[in-house]
Parts: C-alpha cells; structure tokens; sequence
C-alpha cells in the first residue's frame, strides 16, 4: 500500500517527543565557551568609544570584540545575500540593536554578565525611524527579484482606464512589521580545526550558510561543513546566516576554542529580520457591468539603510496575474529607515500583498453593489495575464465553488449589521489566496542495503514541514517497501546539495532527485537481478504490475500486487539451493536473497507505471 | 480584547485538593532502569551555600543523582542543558513566558529557566527524559505522536511535561479548559488543534 | 545575570538579619525577581530563600483568614475555603499568569511584584523608577498598558497585580516582620504607594522587613465577589483593566460593598466613591450605573489608554451586575 496519502506518524516524530532530537546549541563539543552580543541602544549615529575595564575584569570573560579589534573581513558584499548585518567592521550605528560588541566567556552566566556591563559611548545623528516621514524619499529598488525583472510592470493603459471606470477606488493599506519569533531562537556553535569550520547551526539553509561563512573567512566553501538535523522553526529568519553565525564564527577564531552563540528572545527581535512594514496604494476602477478596467497597485516598503543591501517586500506581485484586466500597473519602492534589516517571512509579499489586494477588491465590490465572490468570478482569469500564458492548471473556480456551498455563502445578506448569531453581530467575507510553486536544483543519494534497508540522503531542512517524512514516503512508494525501512538524512552540508528551504520549495525540489534517484537505484536492482548468473537466459516477462522470473516456458497467471507474500497462483515452486547474488563493488549494494522456509527465491520487481507493487525479498514477515 | 472571568472551563474536580503543609515532599524514587546505579535518597536538608562562587549540588533529576557544580545564579535550565546534558529541556524565552522549559519538580510543573539550580536540592525534578519507561513511551507523549502534536518540536517537550501535569491535576474536563490550563506553553508552529486532541485523548485514556 | 550570594536561612529570624545587609533581597518563587535580575534591572548582592521557612500555611479559622508569605498563588486558588468564602481571591488568581508561574509563585512576591511598563524593564531607556532622576519615557511614548490614576509627572507605571487588586478590595491586612522581632500589620490599601516625585519607592517596607501573612476577615460580601479581567489576550496576559467586587445585601437592599480595580492604577486602586454610591441603596441596575459612573474620577490619561477610563467604568458594572445576579 502507498504510504503517500495513508495517514503516517512523523518518522521523526518520536525523537521529538522524546526530547531527543538535537536542535543547533544542544551538540556536544568539547571546550565550548560563550559568547552574547551587544547591541546599540541608539538608532543613528556612531560609537565614540567603549568602556570594558568592568567587563573584562569579570570573572570567566576570555575576550571582548568590537569594532577596535575585530577582524577585517573581505570588503566585498555576500551578494548571495539580500542584506547583510553590520559585523563589527566600522563604528557606524545604523538602527538601534545593531550588533557592537561580542563578550566571550567561559560560561554563559559569565558572558551575559559581562556584556551587561560593557558600555558603549555613543555619538547621535539625527535619527529617522518611521518611514512615514521620509517617503518623499522612496527610491526604486536595484536587484529586485535577484534583479531578475523590473520592480515594475505595466500593460495596458491603467491611468486612462480609471479615468473612465463606473465605479472607482483609491485606498491606502498598511501592514505592520512582523517578527517570525520561532520557538529556537538562533544558535550556532562554531568550531575552526586548521581553517576548517564546522557549524553546528540552526538555518533554513545549509548550502546558502556554507557559501557566506566561507566567503566571509576567505575560505573554500568545501573547507566549512554545516550540521542542522532539526529546526526549531525558522518562518524566514533562518534563511539568511546572520551575525549569530558570522559573529561566533570570528569569536572562535581569536580565542581559539569552539563558541556557542544562542540569540535571547528579545533579540530575535533585532537580529534576524523581520517582515517590513509596508504602504500600499491601490487605485482600482470598474465599468458598469462590474468587470475591472484598471487596477493600480504602488507599494513602498520599509528598508534599513541602503549600505546594508536591498530587501523588497514585493507586494504586487499577485495583482499581476489573479485578475482578467487588461490595464494594470504595479510599482516597488523602498523607503531607508535607521531600524533593523527586514527580511523573508512567510509569504514574503504574498500575504502582505494579498491582504491589500483582496481587501480593495472588496471594496470595489461593495462600490459596484457586486456580490463580492461574484465580482471575483467575473473577474476571472482564464490564463496568466501578466506573462499572457495558460496555466499548467487552475481550479480556482472549483475552490470558489466548493467553498462558497460548504460555508453557506448563499445565506449572506450584504447589506452591513445585517446578519446576527444571538447578541453577536456577523460579518461574513471570502478572498483569494495564492502562492507560487518554486522549484530549485537539487540533489539526492540513495543507497539500498544488504538487508534492505535504504537509505536516502539530500543536504536539506526540516523546519517542522516534515522533510524527514515526506521524502522517506517518496523513497518508500518509489521502491516499494514500507516506510519502516527507510532511513532519510538530511541537514549537514556534506551531503547531496539542495536548496533553501524557503518559498515552499523544498518538495517540489528535493522530492524530485529523491524520486529520481530512487527510480536509478531501482533500475540498477533489476539489472543486477538480470546479469545473475542464475538468472541468465531467463525470460522477464512484464506483468500487470512487474516482471517475474519464470523457469518454466510459459508464464504463470498475473500476480496480484496486494498479496506479495504469497505464492501468486499457478507459479511453482521450483527447489534450488540457497544461493546468493553476487554483490555489486559499487555504490549500490545488490540484493541478497534470502533462505525462504522452501529453500526458493523469487523476485517481483515493479514497472515504473506501477504504483503499488513492490519489490520484495521473500523473507517470512516483510511484506 | 478578551474580558475573563474565572470559572470559565473550570471543574470543580479539576481542583487541588488539600492545603499545603510548608513539608517538603520526600523524594523517594524507584531506579530508573536506563542510568541510575542508585536510587535517589530521601529529602536532604540543604547545606546553606553562602559563597558567590561555585557550589557543589547533587540533584536528583529522573531519579538519579545528578552532580553539579553550579554558580548560585544558574538557572535549572542551564544546569541541565549544559552540565547535565539533558537538552530535552528547551530554552524558547527564558523569561518564563513560552513555557518550553517546562519541567516537574516534586510532580508540579514549573519554568525551570526561573529556578535556581541551587534551590531545588532535596526536590525531585523530572524532565522529559525521565516520561518514557524503558523503552515504552508516557501516554501523553504516544499521544502526541498520534495526533501529530507539533511541527519543529521545539516546544514539545514543555507541552508534553504541562500536558502530563495538567491531566494529573484534572483540569482536563473539556478542550476549553485545556486549553486555559495549557496557556503556559506556546507553539509558534501552531500546532495547537493536534496539541489539544492529543491531551484530549491522553486524559481520556488516563 | 549579575553574582549574588544565596543563602537558605534556618530560620524567619534569620533572614531578617541577613535581609538587613545592604544589597539584599528576598526570593520567594522568583518569577518577577528572576525576570528583572536577567534584565539587568536589579542585581542585588545577595539572595536571601524564603522556601525553607515555615510560611506556607493557608488557615482559615476563628471568622479570618490568614495566607502565610510563601503559600504558592496556585495552592490559594485551589483551597476549598478561599474558592467558597472568598470567591475574589481564587479568581483573581487564577486569571494570573499561568499554570506553571502559579506553582512558583506566592503570595508575598506577587504583592511586591514590579511594573510591566516596558521603559522600565529595559536598561537601553531612561526611567525614574529604575534610575531616579533620569526622565520619564513613558508619558509621551508608549503608555497604552500604563496607569490613568495615580500617577505623577515622574511616573505613570501600573501595578499589575490581580490578588493586590482583589485584597484591597476585602480590605484585608498585611502583616510584617522586622529586624530584631519586629511586628506590625498594615493595611493592604497602605502598602504600596503612589509614584509621587520618589517612583523608586513602591512600598511601605523597611529595610529587612518582610510580608509574613496576608489576612482578612471573612464576611457576607466577600463569600460574594468576583473578579473580572479585560486584557488583549484570553489567558497569560496583564490587565488592560480589571475590577474586583463584593456585594452583601439583604432584602434588597446593599449592607455592605467592596469595590477595587486593577490595570488602571500606579497601586492597586480602591474605588470607595463607587463602593459609597453603592451601600445603603437599593440593589437594581440603575443604582449599579450610576455607581461605577463614579468610577475613575480624577483620571487623567496618557495619549495611548484614554481608553482605560471608560473601559473601567464598564468594567466596574459588568463586575456589579454579574455579582449581584
């Protein structure tokens, strides 16, 4: 039976629950010491000086790096990242909780003690912390989309169209920033051997982290191995490798001793990103019949100080291409603020964006005295209008459908205050949602054991999305045998690269290399079975739902796939000796047989068409 | 806004009972099979540690002893995590507010990140390590697995020590009540619906 | 956090005595204290452990009843006589924190509980409570959480206890133990003081001296009260404002009334212009109107919780009207 789609207790699930699953600062590494992060506690200006004699003459404290002492680090940006965090290059003070200082210490009591008591001079600029002051200042981004496209399109004539629209809106929607706040907060331990670093880390992604750490130290990425079985929920602030990594990475190499760095909660605040405040601007218009004419869609969205990167909370991103309207503009700006760097958080754009859009399309809904799903459905896009291609599939009609009969939306009465439960007034609405499928290359590396086990591996995340159980299904149901029997790795950077967990991709990524070489390991099997020299000369005959080997002249009646355990009817038993298949000298081990209570052996392999027969040894008990 | 009155999902048999006498519980334990070569002693009075520098404790965790050394601020959390090397414990705040370092100690569950490793000399404390019985896991942590209780996991072992806890005390009446009686513990994953059924499910078997 | 020294004292005596000493402080469960230490807010020399001492007791005899300093918020709450003869207190309670802080902490360390205000708890502002003199952040910043009544131009910090809120409201005494045997009671509603131009001091407390019993008379009007919380989180959140009431009355006429509210003010804040516009009145809906409309008089609110003096006004009746019906 198909484990994809059967209900299934998270393979890692017993770990978890056990407390015995390792999160990033919960490793064991010999000479661990501490360090804590200072930060600014002013959001413009500069540091004039500092004041350690305190905190280096308390007890345990092994060094304490500012920007006086600390490391030069290679001028040129990680451009592999969309924003980068100051790292104690320069005494500039750009946002209030910029990273100043890094206390090392024996123990973490010590450390913390110790960097409470560094002080920190400062001298203050005049400081700019909310965007509404400045956007008469908003500039157009430069690498939006990995400057992969415009931050702006346009088709049609929006402006002319509104102009002439029945019915018009102009609204301003504001989303707030938003902090991701994981349960772990960010932690690395950091260890040099040589100018080798092993970063036991908790991030999103292990390649990504693998490429900033090396080209921070100006090493070979080969020479930094990145281990992280288990996340304790990243939601986009796991995603970059940020100061926690980089800063306990520098601290172990002056004192020489691995570092464990763990963020406090109030600094997951600071210094991770966050979600930016954005400011969107909408200018909709529809004709008299209800269909859009224009839709304008601007969006500004609050960035750090522009030295520090670009990051774009692309909010019309979604305007483009969920409704049929053949005038439509939409814009980026940013606006620089002395705050923190945002960063990707769930949905970066779609949701801030989505909430804009759906929410003005309400409201020109409700102007044109329009059933609101109605007034969507008319708007209907029957292909992508923005890149003016079909979809590879839609069944958005259905979800409107399936949804407006399963919620009673027929009972809706538009008119507001008019639908109450007992003393409780009802408001009832709908929208659209939608997120883009992203698919990044990756690798992946099955190994099937004598015993049958598998084990499949891929240099990928489980943030809580349940990689360790979707792709140990995925192997499962490809080579047909039960879950039990696989073993997925993932999380350490000598393993098969693979991309980012974010942007929902890991599965359509991941899951396609584990499929594939799953289906390689396979062929391989079958080919070893082939060469047997026992097998030689025997005829393969496919099956309805594989290929069996038959002695006998004429094939046996078609086995039936839900019994493999027994004895499909009509094969017999033909005796032999135990015998066993010559075992492969490459990677791929072959399959040994097994004595069977008969002293008989078969092989039932599956067709790639099949999707539920196995390949299975006769062992009594596996089925 | 919530306004809230008490009595809310709150049985009158989910209350403890009796008062408190100021004795400490006696911390008598039965070995636990995987690690102890001795079972805990009874409650000690504690030596009075007065120096500022490091004090030597014996704990008894899950039923064993454990030695410290520990400075008279270490929190019993960071006791466990980084001499004990019980990680199972989590830090998720360390302010008391998340509840993921939720631990037992003489069978009440407190935040082990605002106890002093130095004050819980003679108590009994009990960490997720210490649930599962041999090999068989506790109830609430089977139940967990079932109902898929979590996502990171992060926070689960603090769930599933408040959960075990919360079931012990019986105010596991009705899933409001639950819920109520499981607000010390966050789960920034959401997987609160599963969490629910899974302490549903595990009162309902206890 | 900073080194301190912790000592177990064998005996209430002495922990005076070592409570005495410059720098030091007692610890009760350590919920709020162990926050502010992490903060860098406090950092006192020297811990002095209240559990050994034999303070844990909750009695309820001779028409009182009498919560020692260290009996644990969760085991009050619990007690079959404060939950039947003292409804106000097991609520008020219960709607504090959350389970796990309940089992920590106690009595005596949530009276002596400090201010959320966030300048407060943060060392990178400015504050007069934490460091007298340097200025008042809050009053022109981010005040939504903070007092309407009672503040001054150096403070507007709320208190953010429930139990203090139910206790002055049952008008119940503390009673304290100084150095060299010392005793004394003091009411609840004297114990804790308005900010004034000293927002450092917040209690009556001498050095040394510590909470010993909570104790309260057990009457018709607090076998029926109540307590009822408004705040933006349905559970392990502080007030936004609360009320704490007790109502006696006989043919349907109010004997007695107890009336305190919580969220609002720099200490837990009697109201007895609203308890005066209750006693002696007939128990009806108007007469309850008409008295919370009494409530908050003299507010005077910052930019953010204007809010707070109307919120409190119902609040105050909604409490009246549940507990009267």
């Amino acid at each position: 039976m198909a484990s994809i789609g059967a209900p299934l207790d998270r393979v890692d699930g017993r770990l978890k629950v056990t407390g015995t699953a390792r999160y990033a600062a919960e490793f064991t590494v010999p000479g661990l010491v501490h360090a804590v992060l200072v930060q600014s506690t002013i959001a413009a200006g500069g540091i004039a000086g500092f004041d350690l004699a305190e905190a280096q003459g308390m007890p345990g404290v092994l060094t304490i790096i500012t920007p006086d002492n600390a490391p030069k680090l290679p001028d040129k940006k990680d451009a592999s990242q969309a924003v980068n965090a100051p790292l104690l290059q320069n005494n500039a003070i750009l946002y209030n909780g910029q990273h100043v200082a890094v206390v090392v210490a024996d123990t973490l009591d010590r450390a913390l003690a110790a960097a409470a008591r560094v002080r920190v001079h400062y001298h203050r600029a005049e400081q700019i912390t909310s965007m509404d002051a400045v956007l008469g200042q908003a500039y157009v981004p430069k690498h939006f989309r990995n400057g992969e496209r415009s931050p702006d399109s346009n088709r049609g004539d929006p402006a002319g169209a509104f102009d002439s629209g029945a019915v018009k809106l102009d609204a301003t929607y504001i989303t707030p920033i938003e902090h991701h706040n994981p349960m772990e907060p960010h932690a690395t331990i950091t260890r040099w051997e040589g100018d080798k670093l092993t970063v036991w880390t908790a991030t999103q992604g292990i390649s990504g982290a693998q490429k900033t750490l090396a080209g921070l130290f100006g090493i070979d990425p080969k020479q930094v191995r990145v281990v992280c079985p288990f996340v304790g929920g990243g939601f986009g602030c796991k995603g970059n490798t940020w100061p926690p990594a980089t800063l306990a990475a520098m601290a172990a190499k002056i004192v020489q001793r691995p570092v464990k760095l763990v963020l406090t909660r109030a600094q997951m605040f600071t210094s991770n990103g966050y979600r930016p405040r954005t400011i969107q601007k909408l200018k909709f218009a529809a004709d008299a019949q209800g269909k859009l004419v224009s839709m304008r869609h601007d969006g500004i969205s609050q960035m750090s100080q522009p030295i520090l990167g670009e990051f774009v909370e692309p909010v019309g991103l979604i305007t483009e291409m969920l409704y049929a309207c053949p005038n439509v503009a939409v814009t980026h700006r940013l606006v620089a603020v002395n705050a923190g760097l945002p960063t990707y958080m769930r949905a970066p754009g779609e949701s801030s964006g989505n909430f804009a859009l759906e929410s003005a399309i309400d409201e020109l809904a409700v102007a044109a005295k329009s059933d609101p799903l109605e007034f969507r459905l008319q708007n209907y896009a029957e292909q992508d209008p923005h890149e003016n291609k079909p979809f590879a599939s839609k069944l958005l009609r259905e979800c409107y459908r399936q949804g407006a009969e399963t919620f009673g939306w027929s009972r809706r009465t538009p008119e507001p205050r008019s639908m109450r439960n007992g003393r409780m007034l009802m408001g009832w609405g709908m929208a659209t949602s939608t997120y883009p499928t992203n698919q990044r290359p990756a690798q992946a590396r099955v190994r099937v054991a004598a015993d049958g086990m598998v084990l499949v591996q891929s240099g990928t995340q489980d943030l809580g999305t349940g990689t360790y159980t979707v792709m140990s299904q995925v192997a499962a149901d490809t080579l047909g045998v039960p879950v039990a029997h696989v073993r997925f790795e993932l999380g350490d950077s000598t393993l098969p690269p693979a991309p980012v967990s974010g942007g929902s991709s890991t599965v359509p990524s991941v899951g396609p290399a584990v499929l594939a070489a799953c289906q390689a390991v396979r062929a391989k099997i079958i080919d070893l079975a082939r060469s047997d020299a026992q097998l030689v000369g025997t005829m393969f005959r496919p099956m309805h739902c594989g290929w069996r080997t038959a002695r006998s002249s004429r094939p046996t009646a078609a086995c039936r796939s839900a019994q493999c355990s027994r004895m499909p009817a009509g094969m017999r038993w033909k005796p032999r000796p135990e015998r066993r298949l010559k075992t492969a000298r490459s990677a791929i081990h072959g399959m040994r047989s097994v004595r069977s209570s008969r002293k008989c052996w078969w092989i039932r392999i599956s067709a790639p068409s099949a999707s539920v027969a196995g390949w299975r040894r006769s062992m009594p008990g596996w089925c | 806004m919530e306004v809230n009155m008490a009595n809310s999902g709150v049985t009158r048999r989910g209350l403890l009972a009796g008062t408190a006498t100021g004795v400490a519980l006696p911390a008598v334990l039965p070995a636990t099979p995987a690690k102890a070569a001795e079972p805990a002693p009874a409650a000690q009075t504690p030596t009075p540690p007065t120096a500022s520098e490091q004090i030597d404790l014996v704990l008894n965790v899950n039923g064993n002893h454990l030695p410290l050394t520990v400075e008279p601020r270490t929190s019993l959390l960071d006791a466990l995590q980084e001499q004990a090397g019980l990680t199972g414990t989590k830090k998720g705040c360390d302010l008391g507010s998340c509840g993921a370092c939720t631990v037992h100690i003489d069978g009440r569950r407190v935040v082990s990140c605002l106890t002093l490793a130095a004050r819980c000399q003679g108590k009994a404390v009990t960490t997720i390590e210490g649930l599962a019985a041999g090999g068989d896991l506790h109830p609430v942590q089977a139940a967990f697995l079932q109902h898929d209780g979590f996502q990171c996991g992060y926070c689960t072992p603090g769930q599933i020590m408040s959960a075990v806890a919360l079931i012990k005390e019986g105010h596991a009446g009705s899933d409001a009540e639950i819920r109520e009686w499981m607000s010390g513990n966050i789960c920034r994953c959401g997987a609160y619906p599963n969490i629910v059924a899974a302490v549903r499910d595990a009162a309902q078997r206890a | 956090m900073q080194s301190f020294q912790l000592m177990h004292p064998a005996s209430v005596e002495a922990a005076r005595t070592a409570a005495a000493a410059h720098g030091a402080k007692y610890i009760a469960g350590g919920t709020d204290l162990m926050q502010l230490m992490k903060n860098d807010v406090e950092a006192p020399d020297r811990l002095i452990d209240l559990e050994p001492l034999p303070l844990t007791r909750i009695v309820a005899e001779n028409g009182s009843l009498r919560l020692e300093a260290m009996a644990r918020m969760s085991d009050v709450a619990a007690h079959p006589v404060v939950r039947e003869r003292f409804p106000v207190i097991s609520q008020a309670l219960l709607l504090s924190a959350s389970p796990q802080v309940r089992n920590m902490g106690t009595m005596g360390g949530n009276l002596m509980q400090r201010t959320r205000c966030g300048y407060f708890r943060d060392t990178g502002f400015a504050c007069n409570k934490r460091a007298p003199g340097s200025g008042c952040p809050a009053i022109n910043g981010e005040n939504r959480m903070l007092a309407i009544l009672g503040g001054s131009t150096h403070c507007i910090a709320a208190h953010p206890s429930d139990l203090a809120v139910a206790l002055v409201a049952l008008d119940a005494t503390v009673e304290l133990y100084g150095v060299n045997g010392a005793q004394r009671t003091v009411p609840v509603r004297d114990f804790h003081r308005e900010p004034g131009d000293t927002p450092q001091i917040e209690n009556v407390l001498a050095p040394g001296e510590m909470i010993a019993a909570i104790v309260m008379p057990e009457t018709p009007a607090a076998r029926r009260s109540l307590y009822i919380k408004v705040r933006d989180r349905a559970s392990f959140e502080f007030a936004l404002v609360s009320a704490a009431v007790a109502l006696q009355a006989s043919n349907g006429t109010i004997q007695d009334a107890r009336v305190a509210a919580g969220g609002v003010g720099t200490r837990p804040w009697h109201l007895p212009e609203v308890e005066t516009a209750l006693r002696g009145k007939t128990l009806n809906d108007q007469t309850l109107r008409e008295a919370a409309a009494q409530a908050g008089l003299g507010a005077r609110p910052a930019s953010q919780n204007g809010f707070k003096l109307t919120l409190l006004r119902r609040t105050v009746l909604r409490a009246l009207q549940t507990v009267a019906a």
